[in-house]
């Protein structure tokens, strides 16, 4: 349910909305549409005394802009392990924790889309939020707890950095290969390709 | 507190390293202040439509279809 005073109005920016506020200014990637809620909210509690709007309509509504800014920021983070996974992807992980990082880091990711799936289909829950529980949150919560863990487990593991020289490195050979062996390809089919270049002219 | 709440704390400080009184406890401008004393500039930038509300943007009309579909594909 909206709060009904402007306390309870507080008690959900304190629990909520600041520690996620915070969260995204200390990893420094504030996105302008979480400003645009927390303007909206504004704007709708100082209508109590510009436009002697009821508190009702004006707890509605900048309830509403606060949530949407909470739900915002975890849909980032979904984006945001999308990133890392994609990044983790290019590098060959295949040989770190005797292969089982691969395994996890396709389930985890999986069951992070998943559970995304799902959040996002119930962000419409009409069920009424009460002073200790937040609905919308309850999917939500262990998707942004997922991706948590992602970061910490995959895209901050201690041999990652091992792995992108090795796949650097492996790349670099083959790089090379290509190009030895195309070399030698062409040393033994030089003849051929005279001899085809010839015939080709002598037909004009 | 509910479980949820409790979960939700935990859940911030692993994401930022930081405690969470700490950051309930900071003015924003106060923790603004001590980036930019690290060096770090606060950076803004547009995540829209993969968030946000409204339809106008630059330089066209984005559908709830569109919006949707880049959700779609972000989840793909």
């Amino acid at each position: 349910m909206p709060p009904k005073t402007f306390e309870e109005l507080f008690k959900f920016y304190l629990d909520y909305v600041k520690p996620l506020y915070s969260g995204i200014q200390v990893r420094n990637a504030l996105p302008y549409e979480v400003l645009f809620e927390l303007n909206a909210a504004l704007d709708h509690i100082s209508r109590k005394w510009t436009y002697r709007e009821p508190d009702e309509q004006v707890l509605a509504k900048a309830y509403s802009h606060l949530k949407r800014c909470c739900l915002d920021i975890f849909k980032l983070q979904v984006k945001e392990a999308t990133k890392q996974y994609n990044e983790l992807r290019k590098i060959d992980t295949s040989s770190l924790d005797n292969g089982e990082f691969d395994n996890r880091l396709m389930k985890l990711y999986n069951d992070i889309k998943a559970s995304a799936k799902e959040a996002r289909k119930s962000e419409g829950d009409k069920r009424f939020d009460t002073d200790e529980q937040v609905h919308a949150f309850d999917l939500w919560q262990p998707v942004f707890d997922m991706c948590v863990t992602f970061e910490e487990q995959f895209y901050n593991h201690p041999k990652l950095d091992w792995a992108r020289k090795r796949s650097k490195i492996l790349n670099l050979k083959t790089f090379i290969f290509s190009i030895i062996a195309s070399m030698i390809a062409g040393f033994l089919t030089k003849d051929f390709f005279v001899s085809l270049f010839k015939w080709f002219v002598s037909l004009f | 507190m509910s479980n949820t709440l409790v979960t939700f704390e935990k859940n911030v400080e692993r994401w930022t390293g930081r405690n969470v009184k700490e950051l309930r406890r900071e003015t924003i401008e106060e923790t603004r202040k001590s980036l930019a004393l690290k060096g770090i500039l606060i950076r803004l930038f547009s995540e829209f439509p993969f968030i946000g509300r409204g339809n106008i943007l630059r330089d066209k009309i984005v559908s709830h279809e569109d919006v949707e579909k880049e959700l779609d594909k972000a989840l793909r």
